[in-house]
């Protein structure tokens, strides 16, 4: 077996694996630690330059009140979520679609078809922005929930497509050959027979895809000017210029806009880590 | 069957169409014969507000009920019209090849499964080119103009030509954008390498694993203002109260240990040419944990026969490592770096959110942000400049894309598709 378990080796270097991983481990997770404290101090402590010792008080729940009651907070929160949470449905069941569409069926443009999703997933979002500033401003998206929620699943498209196609690539044919002799119809096989079959993929996809359009920054700065529709990735840099010397309010703030990603993170770890390992393998 | 082909052509264009004209008109149509459900929904919000007393105004209820009713209204539409499109383009389909095919069985199963697949990939691919590739053509397009529309090549002598404003700039930008593509991602895959290899040799490494990937689900906007509690401080405003609040003496962890005192108020991600490197720590802190997930499970898959052979010819750790395994999962190594290439590429969230943006610190990607804000010379063609780097941009993309799409070919291959 290998690697090989540590009780194997030499005595020295388990002692060192005991102390070296736990020291290393601590400092990549101190500067969330060190922004955890923050948040729960009170102001006295950061004006009085005890930033880092004991806070002289716990102020957990006023702190976090005072996030959402003097700013514009909650209404991002909101909006991240009205901005995710349709994002996450339209793109996965369009790349359901076209993945099937993809895999399955043999015509002739289907590589290329393929490799113009994975160009599109490849492409840096700079390059669209000006002209889709200026087409979200002509059609009245700018500024908007359905504006941000529209463009996000059209630039998702690309990767989830590629990951969804390179997914049901793999399923047994037979099963899907035998269903059409049988004579049952596309549309059937697709929900009937295809569906079930990919549901960890649609939970790995989907998972990524909430991470990704809820921490996405680029867009949110782009398509969004007012309160009405920023979402909380963009609220977070508004909030820094308004809590500018108040650094336990800002922690609090950045630190709750990262709950969610992260509560879906270990709530769905083993999706988490099989969509990325996937996605990245396989395209 | 050749001989298919204009009646494919001819069922499909047949389909298009009535897809282009009878999803828009029932859209509309739904939306406005069930406008009156919003009314209801006000009603039943106002009847609540007053059953319930609710403090604020009944104005701000209603309002708010009747953004819910449409919300509402919208989902169902939604769904209703994507069903529509199916059951519409399924009959359609069938009922035209069974016309066109004068009774062949083989004939009409023929044209169906031809014109099938572009009803799956058809919405996606819609979307696509349309917020895609319509863009990013219209932006090459805006790059060769001037701001009247005329053709020119103005914008790119703009940062190609020493004597003119952008070629500094342009510069930095280049040597930053190469410094974080070489360092970022090496440093990246060395953690992760090291990280996978440690922690699959520990009993609670799986654990160890968790906490090194949790960065990862944060935004590049958090983890920039985390880092910024760390690498910042020293007072952002020590010398006046603001609002009636004492001066504050905000100091990060690193620069108290580093012996800065209040008084010294440069974030080290400000410091000249070095402050760099404190940008890039904050991406790999966020994407050590991706590499390091993809190794391991790559790690894991690496056969034990290789590895049996090794430890009986006597392999220390080193060479199993370096000679045995890591040539084994080298096509993965490659997939995670050509991952972060494009990653530190499209980079603009970190150094934005810092506004770490003086010429020193420029990055392709947050260069044109600069070119947005500071770039007025020249007639108006700001956004002409801008779409001119955003080319260049792609222009790196593109190798590392070309690489990819050949690497994919190839394995379609051996797999034999």
């Amino acid at each position: 077996m290998f690697p090989t378990p540590i009780q194997h080796a030499s005595k020295t270097r388990q002692r060192l694996y005991t102390v070296a991983l736990p020291v290393v481990l601590f400092l990549w997770l101190l500067p969330l630690l060190a922004i955890f404290m923050t948040s729960i101090r009170p102001a006295l402590d950061i004006n009085s330059g005890n930033l880092f010792g004991w806070p002289s008080s716990f102020d957990l729940i006023d702190n976090y009140v005072a996030v959402f009651t003097q700013s514009e907070a909650l209404r991002y929160f909101w909006n991240s979520v009205k901005v995710t949470v349709p994002t996450v449905i339209i793109s996965v069941s369009l790349a359901c679609l076209a993945g099937y569409g993809l895999a399955i069926y043999r015509f002739k443009l289907a590589l290329p078809l393929f490799f113009l999703f994975i160009a599109g997933n490849f492409v840096p979002f700079q390059i669209l922005m000006v002209p889709v500033r200026d087409l979200s401003v002509r059609t009245g998206l700018y500024d908007t929930v359905t504006g941000l929620v529209l463009f996000h699943a059209a630039f998702q498209t690309g990767f989830c497509t590629l990951f969804m196609r390179n997914f049901i690539r793999d399923l047994p044919r037979e099963l899907i050959e035998s269903a059409r002799i049988e004579g049952v119809g596309e549309l059937r096989i697709f929900w009937f027979l295809v569906l079930p079959l990919v549901r960890p993929a649609i939970a790995a996809l989907s998972v990524l895809i909430f991470t990704f359009i809820w921490n996405d920054f680029f867009w949110a700065t782009v398509l969004t000017q007012g309160e009405s529709s920023k979402p909380i990735t963009a609220g977070i840099r508004a909030l820094n210029g308004q809590f500018v010397s108040q650094w336990h309010l800002v922690s609090a703030a950045s630190l709750m806009a990262a709950v969610p990603p992260i509560l879906i993170f270990f709530a769905m770890q083993k999706h988490f880590i099989a969509g990325l390992t996937l996605g990245a393998t396989k395209g | 069957m050749g001989s298919y082909r204009p009646i494919i052509a001819g069922n499909g264009l047949a389909i298009a169409l009535t897809i282009i004209f009878v999803l828009p008109i029932t859209a509309v149509l739904a939306y406005v014969s069930t406008a009156p459900l919003d009314g209801w929904v006000v009603q039943f919000g106002t009847w609540l507000h007053e059953s319930n007393g609710w403090s604020f105004s009944v104005f701000d209820t209603q309002e708010r009920f009747a953004k819910i009713g449409f919300a509402i209204r919208s989902i169902f539409i939604a769904v209703g019209i994507s069903f529509l499109y199916f059951w519409l383009t399924n009959w359609l389909n069938q009922g035209l090849a069974r016309v066109a095919s004068k009774g062949s069985w083989g004939r009409e199963s023929y044209i169906i499964e031809s014109i099938q697949p572009w009803i799956f990939v058809g919405p996606a691919l819609v979307l696509l080119l349309l917020f895609l590739f319509v863009p990013a053509f219209s932006t090459l397009s805006l790059s060769f103009q001037e701001a009247d529309g005329a053709r020119t090549l103005r914008n790119y002598a703009f940062i190609w030509d020493p004597s003119a404003l952008g070629y500094t700039q342009f510069r930095y930008a280049m040597r930053n954008s190469l410094l974080w593509l070489v360092l970022v991602p090496t440093v990246c895959i060395s953690l992760g390498l090291l990280i996978a290899v440690l922690a699959d040799s520990v009993r609670w490494g799986i654990f160890a694993k968790t906490l090194i990937f949790v960065p990862m689900a944060i935004s590049f906007v958090g983890a920039a203002v985390i880092w910024r509690n760390i690498f910042a401080g020293g007072g952002i405003q020590p010398q006046e109260a603001i609002n009636g609040l004492t001066p504050s003496y905000q100091i990060g962890l690193l620069k108290m240990l580093l012996g800065h005192t209040a008084s010294y108020n440069e974030p080290l991600y400000s410091l000249k040419f070095w402050g760099n490197f404190f940008l890039m720590w904050i991406l790999v802190w966020v994407q050590t944990g991706f590499a390091m997930v993809i190794f391991s499970a790559a790690l894991r898959g690496v056969p034990e026969d290789t590895i049996e052979a090794a430890k009986i010819d006597g392999a220390n750790p080193f060479q199993m490592f370096f000679r045995i395994k890591l040539p084994q999962i080298y096509s993965t190594v490659v997939v995670v770096w050509t991952t972060l290439v494009i990653l530190v590429l499209k980079m603009f969230d970190i150094p934005y959110a810092l506004s770490a943006n003086d010429d020193d610190k420029l990055l392709l990607a947050t260069m044109m942000e600069n070119a947005r804000n500071n770039w007025s010379v020249g007639g108006d063609n700001v956004e002409n400049l801008f779409a001119a780097i955003a080319v260049m941009l792609m222009v790196t993309v593109i190798p590392n894309m070309v690489y990819n799409a050949r690497r994919i070919r190839r394995e379609q291959k051996e797999m034999g598709h």
